[in-house]
């Protein structure tokens, strides 16, 4: 994880199972998975390691974002791992997992910014380092 | 939704993802130096030099200025706070997801 990663957590009224499946089953996914109140969206994926999903949101004015990416990792009902890519990214990673609470599940999201699939680990290392200096040369 | 300029964020990672232009932007970061003195830091041809300056350069984290005759290459600072705007962007949009998950079951309760 590195300064490019956006980490988000809640706590959900709910089974980590009913929330896994809420992130991966796309009749459940269109019923949340939209960014404002006048929008929508169509899912479909194929859901294993390796397997694509696709997330066409519609904005009211016509609009369409479209979402594609990636299954890297699924462990049932703990962990996902898929691949983000958008107009405005490519080879993002979300990684989301989720924890049993007394009170319902902790939902984990963390974002990656950083475009994995073009770099090697070095390269990873070396890049979050750079930012990382930048930022101390800025604050200093 | 991220906002619509934000392409500069592949622009900026793109620059990055290659070693020799982030140490240009690690050297220019200290000092504003000309593409004469990075090519013959880097032991480069002006011509190469050029073409990743302007790679930086597209993607915002470098700007160049004319003193006189001689023209700079200088770290551009405030492109960094962008940056951090576009993680807020992204925070925002996750944090709505989750928002609106969480009103799914409460619904379904």
């Amino acid at each position: 994880m590195s300064d490019n990663t956006v980490v988000v957590k809640k706590l959900i009224n709910a089974s980590r199972e009913e929330l896994f499946e809420a992130f991966t089953n796309p009749e459940i996914m269109s019923k949340w998975f939209y960014p404002e109140d006048d929008m929508s969206v169509d899912v479909a994926n194929e859901f294993h390691v390796g397997g694509t999903y696709t997330l066409k949101m519609y904005a009211s004015n016509g609009d369409i974002y479209t979402h594609v990416g990636e299954y890297k990792e699924i462990i049932p009902p703990e962990k996902l791992v898929f691949t983000w890519n958008s107009d405005f990214v490519q080879n993002t990673v979300v990684t989301v997992t989720f924890s049993e609470m007394e009170s319902g599940t902790e939902v984990t999201i963390s974002h990656d910014l950083l475009p994995a699939g073009e770099m090697t680990e070095n390269h990873r290392k070396g890049w979050g380092g750079c930012l990382s200096r930048l930022g101390t040369v800025v604050a200093s | 939704m991220v906002d619509e300029n934000s392409g500069f964020i592949d622009r900026v990672f793109y620059a990055l993802s290659n070693t020799t232009r982030r140490n240009i932007v690690l050297e220019l970061t200290k000092k504003d130096l000309t593409v004469n003195e990075l090519a013959k830091k880097y032991d480069m041809t002006l011509q190469g030099v050029s073409k990743h300056i302007h790679v930086l350069v597209r993607s915002g984290l470098v700007v160049q200025t004319k003193q006189g005759r001689t023209k700079y290459c200088k770290f551009n600072y405030q492109h960094l706070s962008k940056i951090s705007e576009l993680l807020e962007q992204y925070r925002a949009f996750w944090e709505r997801r989750l928002d609106a998950l969480d009103e799914y079951f409460e619904k379904k309760k």
